[in-house]
């Protein structure tokens, strides 16, 4: 971890993460986080207490009017005499980025393999753009002749307007729309021009079946020099025949020029675990669409979210040590993903107030032979920082524990709760897999057990949804592939945090009212 | 390896929840811990703390008179023994033909006895009123509960019940 250099002149501004011109509800809101992260109860670091005593030195001065100009003018002072290189286009916040929670800090030396979490909590290293950045966005659109059914292309759309609703005139939008064959509706315009892209979409008529990797081939060259974020978005209601593999591959290409690829299913035929890889690959995410007030919650967070990206891509790349093994990896804020264990790992951009959340599941193998007291690494990486101007930044990130005998401490509560809902998930993924293989009691017993840890947790409504679900199975034999895919994304949003989970519940709840039945 | 004390599922040490049916593994670790003499004065090593938890002795009184006493702090599965996992409480030892397998589960939970019956088939009723599956309900000194056709007097001290336990006059109605 970075240490925090006292020595040094400290910039007020930079210890709080806001911009010179930042408004006094900026102050107040930025120094409200300050204080949860650094508050000496909340926050064991070491350096904690030093640093939450700035931040309040910082919050005394800026908040203020006279003293913040007083300030103000000791600054431009001071970098009249200092060299300024240049522009100074980005402010960094020069403190820690990175604090880890894991299961088990003191780990028994035992002759058998045991399991280890740890959850990462990251903090970009600069503050967000004053402006939003321009974003660049290819939307490809589903036209498979299955986009008939259930006025699914009615609701794309209602997808596209919402997007040209929220993009911003310097944003640049390009349409392609695909079956067998992609056709490019409209290269990439200035969205000034409103009106373009809905005539463009009128002319999408259903036909033909599902290829990805032929509309993605179109888009391949979308990465440019553009200052802003690179972004494609699919929306789709079907499966990809016999093109994963390069769609794959395109995606990897894709994420080291820094593209980033979202993708967004309608109905309940889509193929979820291969547009997850897919997305997953580039550092973007998959969500289920279930009706137009999703949409309306979910697209502003993420075009928000782009909008004021702190970097263009965070990568993390990593060593294990001989016998561990990295079982999965997911991303559990801003949104959920499930990554890839094989790095490096792109982990995706953040919004202003957010940061990344991943819990991380190891396989850690017999560590008898170890000495009482020793401290052995599990994994020894790096965390690279993109930036959209100037050099990367890198942050080392190592996780050591402790072998030996000794009381075994009470998880941490933030890593008790990602491993639940993580627990949660794999429920339901095993009720499936039981149900497609035929044991029909046992993918019933797994649904009635989620139901009943649900329940235990307070979330009574889900669980009555994943009851009912356990119950159809009993009487009709058959899980249903809507109720597949409300397991799969019900369980999937328990993983965000809390409050991102109510609003987004919100919004799914109002879509199931309002949405044409299927 | 760890046992799941609810459903017997094998989990690797180190787990924080059993992968089969969800149960908070961690809890059970540091309960254990917390029984375990602490080097320096050879008592419970949070047994201070855990005072106001207090848990008693939970028995059974069956209608023919015969109690059967619960092993252990719980939480407590009430259902018919399989190839592979042996019920807390088996019902089937005790005459009971209708008992499903997982039936129900008792568990102290915040100073109470709860009882949650597990969406067994033929219902799980507490002074004659039929538990709704899934929902926890909280148990008073001397309730009657049914599993199904096996029928039982539950006994236990509550150090924290306030008032007379409702369940008395539900009983006398």
């Amino acid at each position: 971890m970075s240490a925090f250099d006292f020595s040094q002149q400290v910039n007020y501004y930079e210890v709080l993460g806001v911009s010179r011109n930042a408004t006094p509800e900026e102050i107040r809101a930025a120094y409200r986080e300050a204080v949860r992260r650094w508050h000496p109860d909340l926050n064991p670091a070491p350096e904690a207490h030093e640093y939450f005593l700035l931040v309040r030195q910082a919050y005394e001065v800026l908040s203020n009017p006279k003293k913040r100009q007083a300030y103000d003018r000791t600054l431009e002072q001071s970098s009249e005499t200092s060299e300024m290189g240049g522009t100074a286009p980005v402010e960094r916040v020069r403190a820690p980025q990175v604090r880890v929670r894991v299961s088990y800090s003191l780990i028994p030396p035992l002759e058998e393999p045991q399991l280890w979490y740890a959850f990462l909590i990251i903090r970009a290293p600069w503050a967000p753009p004053r402006q939003p950045r321009p974003l660049n966005l290819w939307l490809l659109i589903d036209r498979s002749s299955s986009m008939r059914n259930g006025g699914k292309l009615a609701l794309v759309k209602e997808m596209v307007a919402e997007v040209v609703r929220l993009l911003r005139p310097t944003d640049r939008l390009g349409m392609i729309a695909f079956d067998d064959r992609p056709a490019v509706l409209l290269q990439p315009t200035p969205v000034h021009k409103r009106a373009i892209f809905l005539h463009a979409l009128s002319q999408v008529r259903p036909q033909g079946g599902t290829e990805i990797a032929r509309a993605l081939s179109v888009v391949e060259s979308v990465g440019g020099r553009s200052r802003g974020p690179h972004l494609v978005w699919i929306f789709t209601d079907g499966r990809t025949y016999g093109d994963e593999a390069r769609a794959l591959h395109l995606a990897r290409q894709w994420a080291r020029q820094g593209v980033i690829c979202d993708a967004f299913g309608l109905g309940e035929d889509w193929n979820e675990a291969f547009l997850d890889r897919l997305t997953g690959l580039t550092g973007g995410s998959t969500h289920f669409i279930s009706g137009l007030s999703m949409v309306k919650t979910l697209f502003p967070d993420l075009i928000r979210r782009y909008h004021h990206a702190r970097v263009r891509q965070l990568n993390f790349t990593f060593d294990l040590s001989p016998g561990v093994k990295l079982r999965a990896l997911y991303r559990m804020g801003p949104e959920v993903a499930h990554l890839g264990v094989e790095p490096p790992v792109a982990l995706g951009v953040v919004g202003p107030q957010e940061r990344w959340l991943a819990l991380a599941e190891f396989e850690l193998p017999p560590l008898y032979r170890l000495e009482d007291g020793a401290r052995w690494t599990v994994l020894d990486g790096t965390l690279e920082f993109l930036p959209f101007r100037g050099r990367p930044y890198t942050e080392p990130l190592r996780l050591e524990v402790h072998v030996g005998q000794g009381p075994r401490s009470v998880p941490p509560k933030v890593v008790r709760h990602a491993v639940e809902r993580l627990t949660w998930y794999r429920l339901q993924l095993a009720s499936r897999a039981a149900w497609r293989d035929g044991r029909l009691h046992e993918a019933q017993q797994y649904l009635s057990h989620l139901a009943q840890s649900l329940n235990r947790r307070g979330l009574g409504r889900m669980a009555r949804r994943v009851q009912q679900q356990a119950l159809d199975l009993e009487r009709f034999q058959r899980l249903e592939p809507e109720a597949e895919k409300d397991l799969e994304f019900g369980t999937r949003m328990l993983m965000l945090p809390a409050d991102v989970y109510e609003a987004r519940q919100r919004g799914q709840r109002g879509s199931a009212t309002r949405s044409p039945s299927k | 390896m760890l046992k799941c004390p609810y459903c017997g599922h094998q989990e690797w040490v180190g787990a924080l929840f059993c992968q089969q049916c969800g149960y908070p593994l961690w809890e059970e670790v540091a309960r254990a811990e917390a029984q375990r003499p602490s080097p320096v004065n050879g008592k419970p090593a949070a047994a201070s703390r855990r005072r106001k938890t207090a848990i008693s002795r939970v028995t059974l009184r069956l209608p023919d008179g015969h109690t059967v006493t619960l092993q252990g702090s719980g939480p407590w599965l009430v259902g018919r023994p399989t190839a592979t996992h042996q019920p807390d409480l088996d019902a089937q030892a005790l005459g009971a033909r209708h008992v499903s397998r997982q039936h129900a589960r008792l568990e102290w939970r915040r100073g109470g006895l709860y009882i949650v019956d597990l969406g067994s088939t033929n219902g799980t009723w507490v002074n004659g009123r039929r538990l709704t599956p899934h929902e926890p309900k909280r148990l008073h000194d001397g309730d009657w509960v049914r599993w199904a056709d096996l029928e039982a007097q539950v006994l236990f001290d509550a150090p924290h019940t306030q008032t007379p336990s409702p369940s008395q006059e539900d009983l006398a109605s």
